[in-house]
């Protein structure tokens, strides 16, 4: 892959760059940026390519991308487009205002010779006056001299406005996101490349220009009869002018003969006008001299040195045209392609892992018919807590809610005692038993075996006898009986709701304004 | 073989907030509900698509002593009868989630078990943990601390010794990247065969985080650069604009340098992985306060002195520009240009053609008033400032965390940039001049100010957090 980078490539890496900052996906681009460099190196690629090596591969696969997605143009192409356009404009313009100017220069009605110097102050002076500015100035000062000057800007404006016009259409077709990346390219980022291209585009105009006036001036020599002819107010000799001419000549008189370069001191001197005296008595021989003398002026004063211009500047563009890693956004793109994509991150989620529907439920406040008295019952407690609950210890906190505990069991101790506890528990009749309450940490997430476990103690024992699972909060320092948070128990609520059992009934061992209350 | 660690445990002990965090992946579903995950979900490590290592979320465990009840039953729990628990109980619906859990172990998975130490050891983990340990796996242990409550934790690390290779104290709400770093190391003593790639994720893992403190050098070298070249213009009918024309002006002003701001740090968010969710800043941050506030130019960026010193400030500026209050009044960003300039530089989109209009003597009648670029020497060490206090909280926020409105009591810095040296400012100072004048000399200030920056970001994030610090006290 040449690593020669063009207007429209430097446009579209602008372009491409711009689209990835406001997207801002850091990883997917870095995911994305480093699979370019690693297809380019599997392609056979150098092993370490040159940063800008690196961006022309990252451009390609980016512009093929753009393409693959149905994208109306690219915006290099459509504006280097528009550039050629408005350089043929440039181009044609030039010729017209050089033949015009031409044209209009070269009426000669035969009463007077046209002015040598009035042909040298319209066509050659001006135009070497703005070369000697143009290098002076870029020689006193080279980076200012780079900067677009106030007809640089406009041309930049009438060149904007002339790709508006011509890609109206495909431009509306775009997104809102990529005609705005567009507008900001040719705004902002093209401007600071544009020099050079508009350089080159004035220096068309000018080599138009010179075209026209040398081919109006051929024209009018070759179909009319023109005398050319100098006067002056100052005593100017042609003595004097003839030094004036052969130095003006230089470029060429080494070139050719000194017959064709310039006139001689006599042809001179019989070209010379005097009003009073009329053009009768002047040679033919000699006011026709003059002209192979303005012809190669305008030829090394005027089309050459903007010749030696075009090229000075289609090199200077070249060079100009390279991505300047030092820009972070540009050095940020080199970046993610050499640097190995390490990912943590899980595919997408495929399976949906969303359980129980969470429903804020209300507490039981009337938990188990108990009457006036207290109501005799079995305690299952969770072997983790069961030796911080003696028999008094629980009669003293289960007595508010009117239960009255006949007797303890272990639970939760492994599967097969629990298997045990339920067998003991089905060979109760109403007789032994009124019910049962079981203690539970509701801090402890629910599980599938605990809640079974209720359900098979409900299956286990008659229908008439009442079942209440009471909460204990997280243990604190001194007392494992603490009330249990609101959250705990409403995690715990739809776990024992699903069960569908209506004989287990829910309740907090401590509601929340019993707080104090807690025995230590 | 690709090395597989399964994190393992009870239910609600934040698996899978330790996965979000140490895969930096916040698209992990953590939910303060039990048994939110009822399948495995497979994390890969991969280094430019090839997978190092793997880890695995699971379900939590269901019916824990129902299945070491099965399992010692078994004399031999090799990976044989693994399969044949698997066999027995995959199609009973409430042991769903205990073989789910059990698959990743069949293919080969070391474990790591996590469990929340805030709270007291229970029959069910003592359970969980013997089946484990009967598996013969290598493995390792967690300990997840959902509340600030250490009461336990000997009692937890006791039992870990008995059952696990190794354990660690690992906050899933609050681990920074060094705690993430120390887990990943920590997973190489559970077996020898693993070191290899565990090396590898290792070193890239730092490589990556490196890279991406790079790049945040870089989007704060761009927010710089947007914010202090910044400027707003608009036509003014006389020379001389009305307060109503400036205080509307102004306010455009900040409203587009806030906005600026604001995507420059959500860039910085994205490159640290917080895609999903929008945290919330600590409750007492001071990026609360809005960048033009009082508050904010009195306690960030550097002091008057220092600015004096690093040759930052003329005297006009040091008068007009160091006071700051709130409003803006007085940040010396208003500029009014007659003529030509602002009309003809609007047109065309050069300054270059406006003042070279000018320069020609040409006058329209017309006058502008410029708001910006804000050439005050504190205003881009308030920007700084705010820029690090941002991404000291996005690199700690730890990506398992979803409790928002809580403040994990951090302490946050007031600003960094009024402890770097006079020599240091010096050359900063130069640099925010040549962003501010768009100057080619740019290049030559910044390299240093992308060293001073990215040294400043590399102590943040070799910082302690609060836990780490309790850890190891």
């Amino acid at each position: 892959m040449k690593n020669i980078w063009h207007f429209e490539d430097i446009l579209d890496f602008y372009y491409f760059v711009q689209l990835d900052t406001e997207k801002g996906e850091e990883q997917h681009l870095h995911q994305r940026d480093r699979s370019y460099f690693l297809q380019a190196q599997n392609k056979g690629y150098t092993a370490k390519p040159s940063p800008q090596h690196c961006l022309r591969i990252w451009l390609k696969n980016r512009r093929a991308k753009e393409l693959n997605n149905a994208a109306p143009f690219l915006p290099g192409d459509a504006i280097r487009e528009a550039h050629a356009i408005f350089r043929l404009i440039l181009l044609i313009g030039g010729i017209l205002v050089g033949c015009g100017l031409g044209f209009s220069y070269f009426v000669y009605t035969g009463k007077t010779p046209l002015n040598v110097f009035q042909f040298l102050t319209i066509f050659i002076i001006p135009q070497l006056l703005i070369i000697i500015i143009l290098v002076v100035r870029a020689a006193i000062s080279p980076t200012q001299s780079r900067r677009l000057s106030s007809l640089g800007n406009l041309l930049h404006s009438l060149y904007n406005r002339l790709f508006f016009t011509l890609k109206k259409k495909t431009i509306q077709k775009l997104s809102t996101e990529k005609r705005a990346n567009i507008t900001k390219i040719l705004t902002k980022e093209q401007g600071s490349l544009s020099f050079w291209p508009l350089f080159l585009a004035s220096q068309l105009f000018a080599l138009g220009f010179n075209i026209g006036i040398t081919a109006v001036t051929l024209l009018k020599i070759i179909t009319t009869d023109l005398a050319f002819g100098w006067q002056s107010t100052l005593q100017l000799g042609p003595e004097n002018l003839f030094s004036i001419v052969k130095f003006i000549a230089l470029p060429w008189s080494w070139l050719l003969s000194a017959d064709f370069s310039y006139p001689s001191l006599l042809q001179i001197e019989g070209s010379r006008i005097i009003l009073k005296d009329s053009i009768q008595h002047l040679l033919t021989q000699d006011l026709t001299s003059w002209w192979p003398f303005l012809l190669l002026c305008l030829l090394f004063y005027g089309l050459l040195p903007r010749l030696v211009l075009l090229f000075f500047g289609v090199f200077m563009e070249q060079r100009s045209f390279t991505i300047h890693l030092q820009q972070n956004k540009y050095k940020a793109v080199y970046k993610r392609m050499v640097t190995p994509f390490f990912s943590t991150q899980a595919s997408p989620q495929k399976t949906k892992t969303v359980a129980q529907p969470f429903v804020p439920v209300q507490m039981q406040k009337d938990p188990a018919p108990v009457g006036s008295g207290q109501k005799p019952v079995l305690v299952l407690i969770p072997d983790d807590i069961y030796t911080n609950c003696s028999l008094p210890a629980i009669e003293e906190l289960l007595r508010p809610h009117n239960y009255q505990p006949v007797e303890r069991q272990r639970i939760f101790k492994s599967y097969d005692d629990d298997l045990e506890v339920l067998a003991s528990l089905s060979e109760m009749s109403r007789h032994d038993l009124n019910g049962i309450v079981v203690l539970l940490e509701a801090w402890m997430a629910p599980i599938k075996e605990h809640i079974r476990f209720l359900h098979s103690i409900t299956e286990s024992i008659p229908e008439n006898i009442a079942m209440s699972v009471l909460f204990l909060g997280r243990p604190s320092s001194n007392t494992i009986f603490t009330p249990p948070d609101g959250n705990d128990i409403q995690i715990w609520q739809p776990q024992v709701s699903n069960l569908n059992d209506k004989v287990i009934f829910l309740e907090p061992l401590f509601p929340k304004k019993h707080d104090q209350q807690t025995p230590s | 073989m690709i090395p597989e660690f399964a994190i393992l445990g009870h239910p609600n002990e934040g698996k899978s907030s330790v996965l979000s965090t140490l895969s930096e992946d916040d698209s992990v579903r953590v939910s303060a509900t039990p048994g939110e995950t009822v399948a495995c979900r497979t994390f890969p490590v991969t280094i430019d698509g090839k997978e190092i290592i793997k880890f695995t979320d699971t379900p939590g465990f269901q019916n824990p002593q129902r299945m070491l009840s099965e399992l010692q039953k078994q004399t031999d729990v090799s990976d044989i009868r693994l399969e044949e628990f698997l066999q027995n109980n995959s199609a009973l619906t409430e042991m769903h989630d205990d073989c789910e859990l059990l698959r990743p172990l069949l293919r080969g998975a070391g474990i790591i078990y996590v469990a929340d130490g805030s709270r007291p050891i229970r029959n069910v983990d003592i359970a969980e943990m013997e089946i484990l340990r009967l598996t013969g796996k290598p493995r390792m242990a967690i300990l997840n601390c959902k509340e600030d409550d250490d009461l336990y934790l000997d009692q937890w690390k006791t039992e870990f010794r008995r059952h696990f290779n190794s354990s660690r104290i690992f906050n899933a709400h609050s681990a920074t990247y060094r705690e993430r770093i120390r887990l990943l190391e920590a997973l190489k003593s559970i077996e020898q065969d693993w070191q290899g790639p565990l090396d590898l994720v290792v070193a890239s893992f730092k490589k990556d985080w490196q890279s991406r403190s790079n790049r945040t050098v870089d989007i704060i070298c761009e927010m710089l650069s947007s914010c202090l070249s910044h400027y707003v213009q608009s036509s003014i009918a006389e020379e001389k604009a009305t307060e109503h024309e400036r205080q509307k002006l102004f306010k455009q002003y900040t409203a587009d340098i806030r906005r600026l701001e604001q995507k420059y740090h959500q860039q910085i968010r994205k490159l640290f992985k917080h895609n999903i969710f929008s945290y919330n800043l600590p409750p007492h941050s001071i990026l609360h306060d809005d960048l033009f506030d009082q508050q904010t130019w009195k306690f960030l960026g550097v002091k008057k002195k220092q600015i004096i010193l690093a040759g930052g400030a003329s005297g006009a500026a040091i008068a007009a520009g160091l006071d700051i209050a709130a409003g803006g009044a007085s940040l010396g960003v208003f500029t009014s240009i007659g003529g030509i300039l602002g009309a003809l530089g609007a047109l065309y989109g050069g300054k270059n053609i406006a003042a070279k209009t000018k320069a020609l003597g040409l006058q329209t009648g017309k006058f502008h008033l410029q708001v910006g670029p804000n050439e005050n020497p504190q205003f881009p060490y308030i920007l700084l400032d705010r820029a690090l206090i941002f991404y000291n909280h996005t690199i700690n926020w730890a990506h398992g965390r979803r409790d928002y409105n809580t403040d994990l009591n951090t302490v946050e810095p007031k600003g960094y940039t009024r402890n770097w040296s006079v020599s240091s400012l010096k050359e900063y100072s130069k640099y925010f001049r040549s962003l501010q004048k768009e100057d080619r000399q740019l290049e030559k200030f910044e390299e240093g100010f992308k060293r001073g920056v990215l040294e400043c970001l590399n102590t943040i994030s070799s910082e302690c957090s609060d836990h780490e610090k309790n850890n190891y006290n």
